[in-house]
């Protein structure tokens, strides 16, 4: 999905940001998102207090309501696919995605 | 009771408040295959997990299901709790053989759904307050002589069934005509949202949070879409690949 949204945006961001978190410059705040989101899934509470405030100076009140609703979706997202054991879904799509699942590291995941 | 957040210093949009109270009052209710009692219990049993040892040595070690046991409970199963502790705590490792062996145990698939429905909003609600920097609200009470609260329905979708899309049974994609047609725009769905749907009422929920934190459901496969939200698309993508990364999440 970030692939699509920013080919959307008509930005170019290297989508290994995902998996190794660091640069999305084209992305507006997005050392503050990231840092955000990384406190969230491994940060203490102080890390998120920090991360929190940090992006609350830089962008404002509803983006970090709207960053914590995002990634506190997919704190849950996340556990229904590993909880459940579901496949990517139809054929087109893991084919079309193939090279980017692996040039990216996802395929290390999948479950045996 | 009434959830709000304004505790948070800010602003918070009231569809937050909205959504989690309606989680709340779900859980006074009995639930598919779980009585009020025991979605209460579950969702307190959420908050346990979060702190629990022995979690902690199963996270550090190579074997996911070390040794040892869970504390007891007086509501909830032995089984019960291992999901609970397991989908919290150490989500990526869960295997199908450990799913498998929870069916041999007793525990039956609708059971499974209902439970992995209800940590999962838990998760998802707590980690809002936690990233908002509230305290997590607290959980609703319920009506101990209510029949609401005890009389659960054991509904199960005439379409679901096992495939090799998922380890659990599924409502089919094509669900026109079916009393689960409200859970999905026909054959337009993925995975992630069909994996609940043994127990119809958990896509419910999850559609339910979901347009609240994060997007309506009609909206999520528009990947160009921003919905009006402070977040653009991409901010709320970056956002959702990195925790997804962070989690080990193959999906």
């Amino acid at each position: 999905m970030l692939r699509e949204s920013v080919e959307n945006h008509d930005q170019n961001v290297d989508l290994s940001v995902v998996m190794q978190g660091g640069d999305a410059r084209e992305i507006q705040f997005h050392q503050e998102l990231i840092a955000f989101a990384e406190a969230i899934v491994t940060g203490t509470e102080p890390d998120i207090t920090m991360a929190r405030e940090n992006l609350l100076q830089v962008a404002g009140s509803e983006v970090v309501v709207d960053a914590a609703g995002v990634a506190s979706n997919f704190q849950r997202m996340v556990r229904i696919a590993d909880s459940t054991g579901i496949e990517l879904g139809v054929e087109s799509v893991v084919a079309e995605t193939e090279d980017l699942r692996s040039a990216l590291g996802i395929n290390a995941f999948r479950k045996a | 009771m009434s959830i709000d957040y304004t505790d948070a210093g800010f602003p918070v949009r009231s569809e937050f408040a909205e959504s989690h109270q309606r989680f709340w009052q779900r859980l006074q209710r009995a639930g598919t295959w779980c009585t009020a009692e025991q979605r209460i219990a579950i969702a307190s049993e959420v908050r346990l997990a979060k702190h629990c040892s022995l979690c902690d040595t199963r996270v550090d070690s190579l074997s996911p299901r070390s040794n040892g046991e869970h504390r007891e409970s007086a509501v909830l199963s032995a089984s019960v709790i291992e999901v609970v502790h397991a989908i919290v705590r150490d989500a990526s490792r869960i295997s199908k053989s450990w799913y498998q062996n929870l069916l041999a145990g007793g525990l039956t698939e609708g059971e499974y759904i209902e439970i992995v429905g209800t940590v999962v909003s838990m998760v998802s609600i707590d980690s809002f307050a936690d990233a908002i920097g509230v305290a997590p609200r607290a959980l609703p009470e319920f009506d101990t002589n209510s029949q609401a609260a005890l009389a659960v329905s054991r509904y199960t979708p005439e379409t679901a069934g096992v495939t090799d899309q998922a380890w659990v049974p599924m409502v089919d994609a094509n669900n026109a005509g079916t009393p689960e047609a409200d859970l999905w725009p026909s054959e337009r769905t993925g995975n992630v949202i069909r994996a609940m749907s043994l127990v119809p009422d958990e896509v419910r929920t999850l559609n339910d949070l979901s347009a609240a934190h994060y997007l309506p459901m009609a909206l999520v496969p528009q990947a160009g879409v921003d919905a009006g939200r402070a977040l653009h698309r991409s901010q709320m993508e970056l956002v959702a690949g990195r925790v997804s990364a962070l989690n080990a999440c193959y999906y």
